[in-house]
C-alpha cells in the first residue's frame, strides 16, 4: 500500500534540488515591499470596498437605530393634505363611533 | 422633550418603497391606508385615535403610527375596517412589524405591516360576522 506514495515522493524529489544554473538570479525581496503586497494592499482593497458598500446601503444619518432618539421631522404617508396641523388644530370630526374603533398597542 | 428635527426621516427611495406598499394594499382590499412615523407624545394611544379621526373616511380607514423614540406602534382601525380586519389580525401584523423595528428596518417593517394587513382584509368575512357588526 505505501509503495504508490513512495513512487511519488521520489519522483518528486527533483522539485527539491536547486535551480538550474542557467536561470537567472532571483532578485532579492526586501521585508518591507514583502509586507506591502501581502498586507498592505490587500487591506487597502478592502477599505475601498468597504467604503463603497456603506456608500451604496444608502444608510448613513437617516438610518434608524433602536433606543437612539428619531431626530426627524414627523412623516404622514397618506394623510390630510394639511398633514398634522389638522389634527393638532381642530377637533375630531368622528369621536362618537369610537368605541366600534378597533386595532392594536405595543412597543418594541 | 423632542428632540430638534434633523432634515428628511427617509431618502426618496425608501418613500416611494412605503407609498408602493400602501398604493397596493389599497388595490389589494378596499380599505385605506396610511401610515405616520414620528413622535406620538405621552398619550399615543388617544394621539394615534385622534390622527384617525382626522382622516377622510375613518370608518374605512386603517392607520398605522410609528413612534421611533418611544418605541411605540399603534394601529387604528376604523368600525368598517374592523369588521375585515379583526383586532387578532391587527395584533398579528403587529407582531412581525415590531420584530422588524426591532431590528431597526423602518421601512422593512411598515411594508410588511400595512401588506399584512390587507392581505386579512381581503379575505371574505364570514357572514354571521359581518351580520352581527352591522
Amino acid at each position: 500500500m505505501l509503495t504508490p506514495g513512495l513512487l511519488l515522493l521520489a519522483a518528486a524529489g527533483p522539485a527539491l534540488a536547486v535551480p538550474p544554473t542557467g536561470w537567472e538570479e532571483a532578485p532579492s525581496v526586501s521585508p518591507l515591499s514583502f509586507l506591502l503586497i501581502i498586507l498592505l494592499i490587500p487591506a487597502g482593497l478592502f477599505a475601498v470596498i468597504a467604503l463603497l458598500a456603506s456608500l451604496a446601503s444608502g444608510g448613513g444619518e437617516g438610518a434608524y437605530r433602536p433606543g437612539l432618539p428619531w431626530g426627524h421631522e414627523p412623516e404622514w404617508f397618506g394623510g390630510p393634505r394639511d398633514g398634522l396641523e389638522s389634527a393638532t388644530d381642530e377637533q375630531p370630526r368622528e369621536l362618537a363611533g369610537s368605541e366600534r374603533r378597533g386595532g392594536t398597542s405595543g412597543s418594541w | 422633550m423632542v428632540p430638534v428635527a434633523a432634515g428628511e426621516a427617509f431618502t426618496s427611495a425608501e418613500r416611494f418603497e412605503i407609498d408602493k406598499a400602501i398604493r397596493n394594499a389599497e388595490t389589494l382590499c378596499r380599505l385605506e391606508f396610511s401610515v405616520y412615523v414620528g413622535s406620538s407624545g405621552q398619550e399615543s394611544r388617544a394621539f394615534a385615535e385622534r390622527l384617525h379621526a382626522t382622516l377622510v373616511a375613518p370608518a374605512r380607514s386603517v392607520l398605522i403610527v410609528v413612534d421611533p423614540s418611544a418605541r411605540v406602534l399603534e394601529v387604528v382601525t376604523g368600525a368598517e375596517a374592523r369588521a375585515l380586519v379583526s383586532d387578532s389580525d391587527v395584533a398579528l401584523a403587529g407582531v412581525s412589524m415590531r420584530s422588524a423595528f426591532a431590528a431597526g428596518d423602518l421601512v422593512g417593517g411598515i411594508t410588511v405591516g400595512v401588506q399584512r394587513l390587507a392581505e386579512h382584509a381581503r379575505r371574505p368575512a364570514i357572514m354571521h360576522e359581518t351580520n352581527q357588526t352591522n
